[in-house]
């Protein structure tokens, strides 16, 4: 079984502050509804 | 927000190993001579032969190992989390997750309309754009909710919005000067984006977002020149699309631009047309570009449902877009395959507003434009939350997705925690309207994705570049 890609979290330290995205990641908005683009492309996982 | 000890880090041996059960968020695709293997939960992303696999369904069904290479077998499954302890509830975990961010989150995140005017007349705009530029008594009090509400030690995300802020720059650099002296003296990160349609981005603009530390644009297209022109244009129909290509071209150097595509109906064909003119100018290792879906949020763009797609419709045109535009080398924006989240957004989040020009606060910027029925409340002279909606409040902030049985079965709970709240609660609970694309693919993506990766790690030149750039290149996928 080849790994092509590791595990982003373990059990163990996700729930840990520095490891977790705390809210918030904005959508983004330009005229129509979306879920994806700049804004989400913000490192916001320390917010 | 303090350190949760879920579990210990200690290595499980054979003397320790707990009883085991298959994850819910495993999802393998079989073809003839290879199976793909993804965990949703944990991303693990793995490549085992048709032997392997059979041997691997009998460990992930309870099956002792009884050989070393079953051992290893499964040492490897636990690794990827495809097999995760019985005692463990991964339903749980991913609940306490999405509440420590929701509430627990150590920062400010701010979407900022500074105008809500637009210098273009989309024919499906959401936003209702009576409102002008934020006064100066409302930037005051926005500098002093801002300073209230951002901790020490934290990070500030702001996303500048509108309207379109290019009409109100000189209210984006005052405010960000002062956002900037706040995280200074607070000892904070800050990180800015704005949302523009770039046909006002020249010299002086890009100097003020120089000033006002903006790292990123996003600049939306409606397809190909001729297409964009008929929907994207100014409100007397001027066209826009060549000055928007020129600006982009003359900016992408010195700031991140984001390229949002949007799709419906009537441009999906045309796109193709589109990504040959970037590539012509280019722009194609300069810019980073990605795909989103038109849709009739609210009241004010439902005129335009009819050409929206739907959702499965668009999961379809946005995988295949994805894929051929990789393989042409196009520097996407997006993943195709997400990663975990711990929300969708913000707009479940305690920290987390939507400011329009008048210093309204709101939940999501689809609301942008109707603070006094969507809003939650304003912020008062010295700063301060004045919540006027609470009714608002508590239905964002009530929104849990772990109550509607479609999200806590679906195998992508973790990439989505819910999808889009605003989309699912104003459609009546239509789950489907908020969900994450990849649900409606999982197949064609998790083969695209194994075929990247598996061409990257034996050097193939799809993704090109050394070794490190292919690395690199194929984590985007």
């Amino acid at each position: 079984m080849d790994f092509l890609l590791e595990p982003i979290i373990t059990i163990e330290t996700e729930l840990l502050p520095s490891q977790s995205d705390a809210a918030t990641k904005p959508c983004c908005s330009s005229g129509s509804g979306c879920s994806d683009g700049v804004a989400s492309n913000v490192d916001t996982k320390d917010v | 927000m303090p350190s949760l000890p879920i579990l210990g880090s200690r290595e499980i041996t054979s003397a320790t190993m707990p009883n085991l059960k298959p994850s819910e968020y495993n999802y393998f695709l079989e073809r003839a001579d290879v199976v793909w293997g993804v965990n949703f939960r944990s991303m693990a992303f793995v490549r085992l032969t048709p032997g392997q696999y059979e041997r691997a369904r009998k460990l992930l069904a309870g099956s002792a190992p009884e050989d070393e290479e079953n051992r290893s077998l499964q040492k490897d499954l636990l690794r990827g989390q495809f097999l995760v302890p019985e005692s463990f509830d991964e339903l749980d975990h991913l609940k306490l997750k999405n509440r420590l961010s929701r509430f627990g989150g150590n920062g400010l995140a701010l979407v900022i309309a500074p105008t809500l005017r637009c210098n273009f007349g989309c024919e499906y705009c959401y936003v209702d754009l009576n409102a002008g530029k934020m006064s100066r008594e409302d930037c005051e009090r926005l500098k002093k909710f801002f300073n209230r509400r951002l901790p020490h030690d934290s990070m500030a995300a702001i996303v500048w919005t509108g309207g379109d802020p290019s009409l109100a720059m000189d209210v984006v650099e005052d405010l960000s000067g002062s956002f900037l002296t706040s995280c200074e003296g607070k000892n904070c990160r800050y990180e800015a984006s704005l949302i523009t349609n770039a046909y006002l981005l020249d010299d002086k603009m890009r100097a003020s977002l120089r000033r006002s530390h903006v790292s990123f644009l996003q600049v939306s297209l409606d397809g190909s020149e001729e297409f964009h022109n008929k929907t994207r244009h100014l409100p007397n129909k001027t066209s826009t699309y060549q000055r928007i290509m020129d600006n982009v071209a003359d900016t992408c150097e010195e700031v991140t631009i984001y390229l949002r595509i949007n799709i419906d109906r009537r441009n999906q064909a045309g796109i193709t047309d589109l990504l040959d003119d970037i590539e012509r100018r280019g722009l194609k290792q300069k810019v980073r570009i990605y795909f989103a879906h038109v849709d009739d949020v609210n009241e004010n763009s439902a005129g335009y449902g009819e050409n929206c797609l739907t959702v499965q419709e668009y999961a379809r045109v946005e995988e295949r877009l994805i894929r051929e535009s990789s393989e042409a080398g196009f520097l996407l924006g997006g993943r195709v395959l997400t990663r975990p989240v711990s929300t969708f957004c913000g707009a479940n989040a305690s920290n987390y507003y939507v400011v329009d020009s008048k210093a309204n606060l709101l939940k999501c910027y689809h609301d942008l434009g109707a603070a006094e029925r969507k809003g939650v409340g304003r912020i008062g002279d010295n700063g301060e939350e004045i919540i006027t909606n609470s009714q608002n409040l508590v239905k964002w902030m009530g929104w849990d997705p772990f109550e509607i049985d479609e999200c806590r079965t679906c195998k992508v709970l973790p990439l989505c925690m819910g999808g889009c709240s605003h989309k699912i609660m104003n459609s009546g609970l239509d789950v489907e309207r908020g969900c994450l694309k990849l649900r409606f693919t999982m197949e064609q993506v998790v083969e695209t994705v194994g075929l990247r990766l598996s061409r990257s790690q034996s050097g193939g030149s799809q993704i090109g570049g050394c070794g490190s750039c292919a690395a690199a290149a194929a984590m985007n996928v």
